[in-house]
């Protein structure tokens, strides 16, 4: 009898358990990181005709594979989600009607073309001073930009890290929390695996990373190539430093110092590490491979001309290879033990790379120069006494002093250039838009011929050595239609031997069958006869000559970057059109993770998640076993009972 | 399959929230008739709509020189052809002023129309436009193209005329050279000057010398004529002083009034009685502005004609000037022509400029702007998918848990 109230006993225990576990359950239905519990009952088999029932085990359903499964796509999520992010930023910057460049640009085409119509006017003149001042200014308006976002991303970044210590520090007292409670074997543990395992989803979403669980229960994790954030109770934290082979850019390291950045990091603080290594610093070149490219354009074009004073132009905007920016283009490792000093000058702008480039010292002589883009090296080592130069891609590295080996210098040809770039004057007057050289035709001329200065080629020769002079002015005599000869003006000496003329097609004067090059081009056509005599001299009152200011219109249409390839709009357009296209390829990444990350959680709750309708059916048939169960007590006492009355007769 | 209570929620409210999105975009679209917010919503479309704004704003860019060069064009060719309408009246003062029966009171009289038609075509070279600048003066814009100078009209201008782009790659002439207008004109016919000797007595006039082969080289040649017992002969001496005619063992040729003498390519005529050693000179034509030639014809009308050598002198300007005017008088017909040319370029460009804005602007149009009747009809759709969408949602909020405690 006594085991028949005790079947009932257990039996109404392990259906209140059961009952509990059932509501605690439905308690926990909306906890996303709640995994649901099943009771396991058990029978005892104490004798033959069974002792009843007990709760064998509460289990916590959890499919370890699922589980890793949403870290990993949580962590891709997060990595592709905050790399959309900062290119969405870029695009906003680059691409809006308000901030983009070309409008700019569009707009000084436009004043210039005005202008060419009326080169004489000093109140035209200026307003297409101001508006090149204002493409510089907005040069530098989108480099601090671009230094803003990575200003967002070093903020985000310092957070970042924290967040990711906090969790890992965390992580350790749960591993000592969850081995002393399984050592007690209270059930506390159950709680705190799901705790933990709501930290590691945290964490996946900042940074990749392995987790093991070892034999004591505790959850190790690692980064990188087997960094530890976690061994058992310790916690190991990240920080975020400047980098000492480019103080510009952060770098993710260890504690000891070690360089997490080249890790493949994953998670945000991997996407922020990538943008910075690639797009934020291939935008920043490409910006300022297009200041350098429009300041040598225009600065090479206004030279070649003769301003309203009627002087040679000079630059418009800021020399290129100004000392100070060319010694700004070598990052000296922080490390370094020689003695070199390096600056960079820029040759050929329409070969330079959006790139960076390292160049490395194995030893005192042999170096190793490597693009960063595609990390092409160029080998060689230096001969002789410095100063060395080594040439590549545009541009020229030269190097004084002695660099030990080891030594490391980061060369960054365009990354600065945009903010360097400025008006050397606002005054119009000094935008050259004659040609310094005119010609003209004897009145007792008896050909037809004309001469054409067509084009300026180097003010830098004699020529034009002496300020507002030609040095010599030329008389070009024809001794008869087929032949002339150049004659210095000033001191009536030949300037060269008689020159055949071919009066079909015309011709070009310059450079003479002995060489001689005056820095300027002339063409001679038409029909002449002999003693027609033409003169070409410094041209003293132009006012109105706008032939170097239609070339200086051709420099908006020309070619100036990849090897010609793009005009300055059309290098602008690459450069918007290129995070555009980046932002929209960013975007169907994330929704493709954004899939994989559901289906993920998806699954994961198919095993863990709690089903309101299958616990309101086990409320039902527990309910059911505990109503049964006190009716075999209250069976048993009536059995009891009976006894009794029959005992007292 | 299990499917837990959160992941039936959290279904239900990605579709929901998928749904809003979209009715978002298209409520956008439709608020900004844009079709794309950034460039990578369509990054091929949206480069394609960002080169060609850029195009337009190019084209535009021309747009103040396109009428400027109009107005210029159009204000060149009227002043040419007032050009052409004086000296066609200088022509007919020549015409009148050749006839014998007029005094030196006409012929002065002439001369101070003649000179008046001078003082016309010289302001028209020295024309100014509305801002100041001389539209003859090739690049030196702010000097008069013509001064009159130490008995010379000086041109201060340019020998290259200024060009302004008013295209892609189109250039027009902007200011022209007012030397190649007005000062570049070839004297007498185009070829060849002539001219009597200051010191002739007699009353010959040489006329105007026809090239008749051009391979020949062109040179200075004189005609002088001797006079022995009332026979009249002449030799040809070139630049030099070598006697080309005759050639020896030859005697000198016979001059006959009228009649055609010949040498090194060229002929030429010597009419009326020359006197012994007169002599006449043949040179090849060199630039004379058209202010001097009319300054020689009223010079020579204003020479009172009291004797045979007077009258001849006269004459003698009159033939090679009336030719140098004939000269200026084709060289601005041609011109004309060239700057209608010219206007009609302007005009076809400013034509190609619209066309082609036109059409750009209606390809970003194309491009960027909402198709309103296909999106609302989306939006009226996806507006009743979200409908459909809560209905259910309201319904397996039912849970089998809110039936059995009902």
């Amino acid at each position: 009898m006594g085991s028949i109230l005790n079947i009932g006993i257990n039996s109404l225990n392990a259906s209140k358990n059961a009952l509990s576990i059932t509501n605690h359950n439905i308690a926990n239905a909306n906890n996303p990181n709640y995994s649901r519990r099943v009771i396991d009952l058990e029978e005892i088999t104490q004798h033959i005709y069974g002792s009843g029932v007990k709760v064998g085990d509460v289990r916590r359903i959890v499919d370890k594979f699922a589980s890793q499964t949403l870290i990993k796509a949580s962590n891709n999520y997060a990595y592709a989600n905050a790399g959309l992010g900062k290119l969405k930023d870029l695009e906003s910057l680059l691409d809006g009607d308000a901030s983009g460049l070309n409008q700019f640009i569009n707009q000084s085409v436009s004043e210039l073309n005005t202008l060419n119509a009326n080169a004489s006017s000093r109140t035209s003149r200026n307003i297409y001073m101001q508006k090149l001042g204002d493409i510089a200014g907005q040069f530098n308006v989108l480099h601090s930009e671009l230094n803003r976002v990575h200003a967002d991303v070093k903020n985000t970044l310092e957070l970042e890290t924290n967040t990711v210590n906090e969790l890992t520090a965390k992580v350790a007292e749960l591993n000592q929390s969850i081995f002393l409670a399984s050592a007690q074997g209270t059930g506390e543990n159950q709680a705190l695996l799901d705790q933990r395992d709501k930290l590691l989803n945290t964490l996946s979403q900042f940074i990749g990373f392995r987790s093991q669980v070892d034999d004591k229960g505790m959850a190790n994790i690692q980064v990188g190539k087997g960094t530890p954030l976690v061994n058992g109770t310790e916690s190991y934290q990240l920080t975020l430093k400047h980098s000492i082979a480019d103080s510009r850019m952060l770098e993710v390291q260890t504690k000891d110092g070690s360089n997490l950045n080249e890790t493949a990091l994953g998670g945000s603080i991997g996407a922020l590490i990538d943008f910075q290594r690639d797009i934020f610093q291939e935008s920043m070149n490409h910006l300022g491979r297009m200041a350098l490219a429009m300041s040598n354009a225009f600065n090479e074009q206004n030279k070649l001309g003769m301003d309203l004073r009627g002087d040679l132009g000079g630059n418009i905007f800021t020399d290129i290879n100004d000392i100070a920016l060319m010694n700004g283009r070598a990052v000296s490792h922080l490390n370094n033990t020689g003695s070199a000093a390096l600056s960079v000058r820029i040759n050929e702008v329409n070969d330079l790379t959006t790139s960076n480039y390292t160049l490395v010292f194995d030893n005192a002589t042999d170096y190793r120069l490597i693009r960063a883009s595609d990390e092409v090296v160029f080998s060689g080592n230096l001969v002789g006494a410095p100063p060395h130069a080594i040439a590549v891609d545009g541009f020229e590295i030269t190097i004084n002093g002695a660099p030990a080996g080891g030594d490391s210098f980061k060369i960054i040809p365009a990354r600065d250039a945009a903010d360097a770039m400025a008006l050397t004057t606002h005054d119009g007057n000094k935008l050259a838009l004659a040609f310094p050289v005119v010609s003209d035709s004897s009145k007792d001329n008896t050909g037809n011929g004309r001469l054409t200065i067509t084009e300026i080629t180097d003010v830098t020769t004699a020529a034009f050595s002496v300020p507002k002079t030609l040095s010599p002015p030329i008389r070009v005599e024809f001794q008869s239609p087929t032949l002339y000869q150049l004659v210095n003006a000033d001191d009536d000496t030949l300037i060269d031997l008689p020159q055949v003329y071919d009066p079909v097609n015309g011709q070009g004067l310059f450079p003479t069958s002995g060489g001689y090059d005056p820095g300027y081009r002339v063409q001679v056509a038409g029909d002449i006869r002999a003693g027609d005599e033409f003169y070409i001299n410094y041209n003293s009152k132009g006012a109105g000559d706008n032939r170097n200011g239609l070339l200086l219109a051709e420099c908006y249409k020309k070619g100036i970057v990849e090897n010609g390839g793009l005009n300055i709009t059309q290098a602008y357009t690459s450069l918007s059109g290129d995070i555009s296209s980046k932002t929209h390829a960013a975007g169907i990444r994330l929704d493709t993770q954004e899939a994989i990350k559901i289906q993920a959680e998806e699954r994961r709750n198919q095993i863990s998640g709690v089903s309101i309708e299958e616990e309101t059916v086990n409320i039902a048939r527990f309910e059911q076993s505990y109503v049964a169960s006190a009716q075999i007590i209250d069976v048993t006492r009536r059995m009891f009972e009976i006894v009794c009355n029959l005992i007292r007769g | 399959m299990r499917i837990p209570t959160l992941t039936a929620f959290n279904a239900q409210m990605q579709y929901m929230t998928g749904h809003l999105k979209t009715i978002a975009t298209y409520q956008e679209q439709i608020a900004s008739g844009k079709k794309l917010k950034y460039t990578s919503d369509a990054p091929v479309a949206g480069g394609r709509i960002k080169a060609t704004q850029n195009f337009i704003s190019r084209i535009e860019s021309y747009s103040n020189n396109s009428v400027q060069a109009k107005n210029r064009t159009a204000s060149m060719d009227s002043n040419i052809a007032y050009g052409i309408q004086r000296v066609e009246r200088a022509m007919e003062l020549i015409r009148q002023a050749k006839n014998d029966t007029l005094n030196d009171k006409d012929r002065q009289n002439i001369a101070v129309e003649m000179r008046s038609v001078k003082e016309d075509l010289l302001n028209l070279a020295n024309m100014q436009d509305s801002s100041g600048e001389y539209i003859f003066s090739g690049h030196n814009i702010e000097l008069p193209p013509y001064v009159f100078n130490g008995g010379r009209y000086e041109y201060q201008g340019s020998s290259e005329g200024l060009y302004v782009e008013i295209g892609e790659g189109v250039r027009v002439l902007h200011s022209d050279s007012g030397y190649r207008v007005f000062g570049d004109i070839k004297s007498g016919n185009g070829t060849y000057s002539i001219g009597a000797d200051s010191a002739n007595t007699g009353s010959g006039v040489i006329h105007s010398a026809t090239p008749i082969d051009n391979t020949l080289p062109s040179d200075s040649y004189t005609i002088e004529i001797t006079e022995n017992s009332g026979v009249f002969t002449y030799e040809v001496l070139d630049s030099t002083g070598a006697v080309i005619v005759p050639v020896p063992p030859a005697a000198a040729p016979e001059y006959n009034s009228g009649e055609t003498i010949q040498f090194n390519g060229l002929a030429t005529v010597i009419t009326g009685v020359p006197a012994n050693g007169d002599k006449f000179v043949i040179t090849p034509s060199k630039s004379q502005s058209i202010f001097e030639t009319l300054d020689q014809l009223a010079n020579a009308l204003e020479i009172p004609q009291f004797d045979g050598k007077a009258k001849a002198d006269f004459r003698q300007v009159m033939n090679e000037q009336h030719a140098s005017l004939q000269g200026a008088f084709n060289h601005m017909v041609l011109l004309q022509t060239e700057t209608g040319n010219r206007a009609r370029k302007v005009e076809n460009q400013i034509e190609v400029n619209e066309q082609l804005m036109f059409d750009k602007k209606e390809l970003v149009a194309q491009l960027s702007n909402t198709d309103l009747s296909q999106t609302i009809s989306e939006l009226t759709q996806q507006l009743g998918i979200l409908q459909i969408s809560q209905q259910s949602y309201a319904k397996i909020q039912d849970t089998l848990f809110n039936l059995l405690i009902r």
